[in-house]
């Protein structure tokens, strides 16, 4: 009887015997199946909350961190002695550093410094590494050659000593680092797009548009890009934690971001002098840095499997 | 019957068609290796209105590079291709548009042919946005409704995407887009080749359907002899390039005049284990030689069982007429030519 | 002959078959995947024998389990997630699935070899085809580098690769498709084995190509005497080949018979369709095909009933309710529909054959 009432059960399943579709459900859209999927991804899902995390508190900030946690850039000359180096506490939960602001308050802004150098930074790289992929790709011979051995010039130089050389000539300051990532970083995502649309280039539908009379920007339009774009999307994601991570070891340097903003890499090189008696100094913005980066890379990996079509699921 | 049909003028004229590739592709490639892929050498042939005109071959025998290029997906090397009166090999941007509203083709692979990105409907209607035919939305929409309905899909499936389907299915949304423009030439690449027995059937009659319903002339290339023989008016065999033999589709698995085709017949084992113990094969040693480095003479030579001496020089034989209608390139071109093992049906 | 160090393990292949079993008996055998989306019932009650000399040849479309069938048999499926549900697989009366993974290992390449489709990607391309052919013989009878050798030059004159002393040092990409699967065709006989499995081993090739390697198993069959299990959705391969013909559809049997059986009183719906959705060989008239409607069920949540019964032009209720036992129509002939008994039924709607068709031309 319960064998019955199993089997029963296995027959109402929205699959039809006959393999077709079944016609009850809704249609699935492309985009709504690649929500459905990453969903189902844990990890990315927790990389997705903790961005969306960050970007509100960074967004936020101004409305409330002041007027709890001080000031994240100027140091009250009055009181600094006394709030020197302090542990962590409920009223600074982060501990204080050594001019006596609040760590948690520095570290909330320094993800505003970071997430915005990540981002915007990663929006030059691709942007140029787009036009420069879709050149090269499209057209082929001549400016294949070109661009691909200027990639290779510029991939050939090691990526950090590159842009110490660039805002060595330019100067630091934030407006720069955004402007050095962005710019260097475009070989990466152009090899990226470059080999995206010549896979897709291979797919017959290119062909068939072809036979269809359709124009060059048609099919760039409507088949070459949509196909090879979520590559990018997946590369510009993890690309946003590389550009942080660039960002925190220039600022450690000295060569970014310019004291007293907060950014995560100056904290970390305040902090290293105190590494063995206020260890929080250098931990809490390695640790901002270290989940920071982690979440972009969690949800980078979880797109590439939604976005792949061919990991559709029955 | 398959006699009346080629009066006329014929719909394509193939006439002398070469490809050739350069070995590796490259800047300099072209210039420092003179080595090239001999892909098609010297085909000519026609197709008539409404007629299906086969083309079998082996891996590598050039039929698929035929298509294309009669397509102008490749451009040919040398040699015409005359579709409804004008030179395909000559024409211009704007001209080569317009052939396509009459031209199409059907994909092997009925997964890499259809755009994941966009749904069957989208699919479907491509040809008629491009060529700007059915402007309004809503005529549109149902015409191509009324095309999912014809080679059989549910046409509520308007909104899906392709990986919501079966291979068979998708094989059908290939068709209706092939078929959208009511093109008077359809150029079916392997149509069923990477379908099952079951629904290669289903995708064969569907094809048989429309052409009688629209008069579509079919270009149907394929390796495998039975699907061929099935659907095909006409039949032509290629190897290595060269057009072997080209008949019409009955006179050419009887009596096949040409070696190779005789064999590739015998070659094929018949779902039938009584004629199939019954009938002698004859089976050809070593492998088809590359088309990088074609053997003198005629191509087939060297595996050939009544090859002599003078088939591996000079030139490939003459493409002639040995009987009204049917061409042969051998030198010894006869009903079933490899004598004591004749295909016996 | 060499034995391989310190190993007690009595060989299998000299063993007698047991009075009164087969050499290979497979036993309702089941094996079901366990996915996220649901249990898939890739191997759902296969049952045949199978003795050396004979043939089997396994049919049916893509997604039947003809492959995983024998992939369960030899023990390659991963579990998870694959499980065994029931059944057995017999080898010389010794249960397969009982055996330990080692030695499986010696049964897998020694007793059982296996050929795959692609013969382009089972040859390994860092390795010389000498050392690759070697390898087995090595590892299953203890050679050495030169007996290996030797004895690799001497299998590839065997299946008929001319200039064989050289060859050996070769490697794979100098090979063409059709000599590579000579190549595996020799490493699977390397060790002489009972059986050989061979997954489509034509598919890939050209109908002239796939002409020799017909005629090279056949002429090796002759020779080692060994069986042969030859999984193809080709029935004209089937038709050349096969004693025995076992028809597949959803992961398990329908029909199983004699190759007389299946090709000239077949009794199944399925195995009919089959028959009638091939274009026939020259005809003076072009009768349409009669294909199968509908499309292959999925595995996951299969029908209740008969698995054909959604396609099948003759189903009635009980098709949807109830599954089919296997009915025998002729002495190890089976099949597994409702209706194989009812008078009448295959006479009237089973396709016509030559055998029939000359019975009535005669008359």
């Amino acid at each position: 009887m319960t064998e019955e009432m199993e089997k029963n059960e296995v027959t109402e399943s929205p699959v039809t015997t006959d393999g077709d579709i079944d016609t009850s459900a809704p249609a699935r859209t492309l985009w709504g199946d690649a929500w459905s999927r990453l969903r189902r991804n844990k990890l990315a899902i927790f990389g997705a909350v903790w961005i969306v995390l960050m970007i509100l508190v960074a967004l936020t900030a101004d409305l409330w961190v002041p007027q709890t946690l001080g000031s994240p850039t100027e140091a009250d000359s009055t009181t600094m002695t006394q709030d020197s180096r302090l542990p962590p506490s409920p009223e600074h939960p982060f501990g204080t550093d050594t001019l006596g602001r609040d760590v948690l308050c520095r570290v909330i802004y320094g993800a505003r410094i970071s997430l915005a150098v990540g981002v915007l930074a990663t929006a030059i790289s691709t942007i140029i590494g787009l036009v420069m992929g879709a050149l090269a790709a499209y057209y082929g011979g001549i400016w294949d050659t070109i661009i691909m051995r200027l990639a290779d010039i510029f991939l050939a130089f090691p990526y950090i000593l590159f842009v110490i050389a660039m805002l060595a000539v330019i100067g630091p300051g934030i407006q720069n680092v955004f402007i050095a990532i962005g710019i260097l970083g475009w070989p990466s995502i152009a090899r990226v797009f470059r080999s995206a649309i010549l896979s897709v280039k291979e797919n017959d539908y290119v062909d068939a548009a072809r036979a269809m009379g359709a124009s060059d920007a048609r099919i760039v339009a409507r088949h070459i890009f949509p196909n090879s774009v979520a590559s990018i999307v997946v590369y510009a994601t993890m690309n946003i934690g590389g550009a942080i991570l660039t960002e925190s070891a220039l600022s450690y340097l000295g060569m970014g971001v310019v004291p007293p903003d907060p950014s995560w890499g100056i904290m970390i090189q305040d902090g290293q002098t105190y590494l063995a008696t206020q260890p929080w100094l250098m931990l809490m913005p390695g640790l901002a840095i270290l989940t920071t980066v982690l979440a972009f890379t969690l949800l980078g990996d979880g797109l590439r499997d939604a976005l792949d079509v061919k990991m559709k699921d029955a | 019957m398959t006699e009346t049909k080629r009066t006329g003028e014929p719909l394509l004229h193939v006439e002398h068609l070469t490809k050739e590739f350069p070995v590796e592709a490259g800047v300099f490639a072209s210039r420092m290796n003179k080595k090239r892929v001999h892909a098609v050498e010297d085909v000519s042939f026609d197709i008539y209105p409404g007629e299906t005109f086969g083309l079998v071959g082996e891996s590598g025998c050039g039929k698929s590079t035929t298509g294309r290029t009669i397509m102008r997906l490749t451009n040919p090397t040398a040699g015409k291709v005359i579709f409804d009166g004008k030179d395909v090999a000559k024409m211009n941007k704007r001209e080569l548009k317009e052939m396509r509203r009459n031209m199409q083709f059907i994909f092997q692979d009925p997964y890499a042919s259809l755009n994941p990105r966009m749904t069957i409907g989208e699919i479907v209607s491509e040809p008629l946005q491009i060529h700007g035919v059915m402007k309004d939305q809503k005529e549109r929409i149902e015409y191509v409704r009324s095309l999912l309905d014809i080679v059989g899909l549910n046409p509520e499936h308007i909104n899906r995407y392709p990986h919501e389907f079966s291979g068979g299915q998708r094989q059908r949304v290939g068709i209706a887009r092939a078929f959208a423009l009511k093109p008077k030439l359809i150029i079916c690449d392997e149509p069923v080749s990477a379908l099952d027995v079951s629904i290669q059937a289903q995708v064969l009659n569907l094809l048989s359907d429309l052409q009688k319903e629209y008069g579509t002339a079919y270009l149907f290339i394929a390796h495998d002899l039975s699907v061929v023989q099935h659907i095909s008016d006409r039949v032509a065999v290629m190897y290595l390039g060269h057009m072997m033999e080209d008949s019409d589709w009955k006179t050419l698995y009887a009596e096949p005049h040409h070696p190779y085709t005789q064999a590739l017949l015998s070659a094929v084992p018949i779902p039938d284990p009584d004629v199939q113990h019954a009938r002698k094969r004859i089976i050809l040693s070593g492998d088809v030689p590359s088309p990088i480095d074609p053997p003198a003479g005629c191509p087939f030579h060297e595996r050939c069982p009544i090859a002599k001496e003078q088939c591996s020089k000079g030139e490939m034989p003459e493409l002639r007429e040995v009987k009204p209608g049917h061409f042969c390139a051998c030198h010894f071109a006869a009903p079933n030519p490899i004598k004591g093992s004749s295909v016996e049906l | 002959m060499a034995r391989k160090k310190n190993d007690n393990w009595v060989e299998l292949k000299d063993q007698p078959v047991p009075e009164g079993s087969h050499l290979l008996e497979v036993d309702d055998l089941k094996m079901y995947f366990h996915t996220q989306d649901g249990v898939v019932k890739a191997v759902d009650g296969v049952s045949y024998t199978l003795d050396r000399g004979e043939t089997l040849g396994v049919v049916g479309e893509s997604g039947s389990g003809k492959s995983v069938t024998s992939l369960t048999i030899m023990g390659l499926i991963d579990m998870p997630p694959g499980k065994i549900e029931g059944g057995d697989v017999r080898y010389r009366g010794k249960s397969l699935l009982a055996m330990s993974e080692r030695e499986m290992e010696h049964v897998r390449g020694n007793d059982i070899a296996m050929i795959f489709q692609d013969p382009m990607t089972s040859l390994n391309p860092v390795y010389t085809i000498g050392r690759q052919l070697g390898e087995g013989l090595r590892l299953h009878r203890g050679y050495s580098k030169e007996q290996a050798r030797e004895r690799s030059i001497e299998l590839l004159k065997m299946v008929g690769i001319p200039n064989a002393e050289q060859r050996v040092k070769d490697y794979p990409h100098e090979f063409s498709g059709g000599m590579r699967q000579r190549v595996m065709i020799a490493m699977a006989l390397a060790c002489d084995p009972d059986i050989l499995i061979a997954d489509e081993p034509t598919t890939a090739l050209d109908v002239t190509i796939q002409a020799q390697i017909i005629e090279l198993m056949k002429s090796m069959q002759e020779k080692n005497g060994n069986a042969i299990i030859m999984i193809t959705h080709d029935l004209g391969v089937v038709a050349d080949v096969a004693d025995k013909i076992m028809v597949m559809y959803a992961g398990s049997p329908v029909e199983f018979g004699t190759a007389e059986e299946i090709f000239y009183s077949a009794s199944h719906p399925y195995t009919w369709g089959l028959i009638r959705s091939i274009p026939k060989q020259v005809e003076d008239k072009k009768e349409s095909l009669t294909p199968i409607k509908g499309n292959p069920p999925s595995l996951v949540n299969a029908p209740k009933g008969c698995s054909f019964a959604p396609r099948c032009p003759y189903a009635k209720d009980i098709c949807h309710q109830k599954k089919p036992e296997p009915t025998y129509v002729g002495e190890g002939h089976y099949t597994k529909c409702h209706f194989a008994t009812e008078p009448g039924f295959i006479e009237k709607n089973a396709p016509a054959t030559s055998r029939t068709k000359s019975a009535k031309g005669g008359e």
